[in-house]
């Protein structure tokens, strides 16, 4: 999966430490950077999909097109101080409050990034599918191959691995085969 | 954040592990009570960019500028920060998990965490190498001449940033399964020095790779003339 970019544009420090924390913890998504100053927002128009949180005053500021800053499939999110400053134009998939609570901000974020919760205590033991992939990974095999062996679709063995590291909080496909090894799920 | 004002006696008790950084300075322990301006000074070291990569390490809250840490004092600073991880940090903690198998001789999940490291050394070592032989000299280069070499801009960036990513999460990977599955019976005193010395290294590395993707990497681009923000 290509990672996407993820970047805060904000002049407050506060915000932008309070949501890479958020994002961090909540969806597991590090922000890749943050722009600190208004006058790099016509830059931000060459980013190409990416998440952009921006503050609403610099669009408004700058004049920036929202449909612009969009182009290269980019998704746009505003940060306001109150509602009223939520409408500069152009159109942007949804905006976050300066007085938004943890929760409310959670919310949010888990329409912007989908995905099944951390594994907590107890539900972090591995499927019986999932440690058949997992086998298989560490014999060095291919998600296309481990698709065939398996007689599944491309897209599960993807969506297996991805759960695969999440549980066992490994990244990399070397410490895969040595959990593999190390409990002798594979010889 | 760390100023020029301060003594650096107290920058270095509030945060020892900056003691490794400063070596890189040629700066040990027995700094009297001398300010870090007029360490700098003693040294002949450039004040804004030894503040900036003190500051990089002292804090993950900090982010370094591109524009405070000059080319030149950045690129001998990785030199000798390669240097400390060739010649100390990767054979020790080499030397700190064969200790591990000593004492608990026929062990096969040592065993295997002995051979998963010693590939992930080779690895880290052919990366290291790689950015001594092919990159630095051509960064010195540009920075002689500058003059760009627009064609291979690409081909820089691309590479250092993928391997870095790789290499901490083959670390920190290594730091979960000892966590996890070293034997019990293995000596905890040494299975404790082995667990900090990885996590302070897998911190190290993150910093280290923050200065090469954050200001090695858009300087760079800057010098081959071209847009910096497309590394962003």
């Amino acid at each position: 999966m290509v990672k996407q970019k993820v970047v805060v544009a904000h002049a407050s420090g506060i915000v932008q430490k309070g949501l890479a924390d958020i994002l961090q913890h909540t969806s597991d998504v590090p922000v890749s950077h943050f722009v600190s100053h208004v006058s790099e927002v016509p830059l931000l128009a060459r980013l190409k999909k990416s998440v952009l949180f921006i503050d609403v005053q610099w669009v408004i500021q700058q004049r920036a097109d929202l449909y612009e800053l969009k182009r290269n499939r980019n998704r746009v999110f505003l940060i306001a101080n109150d509602e009223e400053a939520w409408f500069p134009g152009g159109s942007y998939e949804g905006a976050f409050l300066i007085t938004d609570d943890l929760q409310a901000i959670q919310q949010k974020l888990a329409v912007i990034f989908p995905q099944q919760p951390k594994a907590v205590n107890g539900q972090s033991e591995l499927t019986q599918r999932e440690t058949e992939v997992l086998k298989l990974v560490a014999r060095g095999r291919s998600n296309k191959e481990i698709a065939e062996v398996l007689s599944i679709s491309l897209h599960t063995v993807i969506s297996h691995r991805k759960n695969i590291c999440r549980k066992l909080e490994i990244k990399t496909i070397s410490g895969l085969t040595l959990y593999a090894l190390i409990n002798n799920l594979v010889s | 954040m760390i100023t020029e004002s301060q003594k650096l006696s107290d920058v270095i008790g509030q945060n020892i592990l900056l003691l490794p950084v400063l070596n890189r300075f040629d700066i040990k322990p027995g700094v009297g009570e001398k300010t870090i301006k007029s360490i700098c000074i003693e040294h002949g070291i450039q004040l804004k960019s030894f503040l900036a990569i003190l500051n990089t390490y002292n804090s993950q809250l900090f982010f370094p500028k591109a524009e405070d840490v000059d080319m030149a004092v950045l690129v001998q600073f990785l030199r000798r920060t390669h240097t400390y991880y060739l010649d100390y940090t990767l054979p020790r903690i080499e030397k700190l998990i064969s200790q591990l198998a000593v004492d608990y001789p026929g062990s096969k999940p040592l065993a295997m965490i002995e051979s998963y490291y010693s590939e992930y050394k080779k690895q880290l070592t052919a990366h290291i190498e790689y950015e001594e032989t092919d990159l630095f000299p051509i960064i010195n280069k540009l920075l002689g001449k500058q003059n760009g070499f627009p064609e291979k801009a690409d081909y820089y960036s691309d590479k250092i940033q993928h391997e870095h990513v790789n290499v901490e999460d083959k670390l920190s990977d290594l730091k979960t399964i000892l966590i996890k599955f070293l034997p019990e019976s293995v000596n905890e005193n040494a299975s404790c020095e082995l667990l900090f010395e990885l996590s302070r290294f897998e911190q190290e590395l993150l910093d280290h790779a923050r200065f090469e993707d954050k200001i090695l990497i858009p300087k760079l681009a800057k010098l081959l003339k071209i847009k910096p923000e497309r590394h962003g």
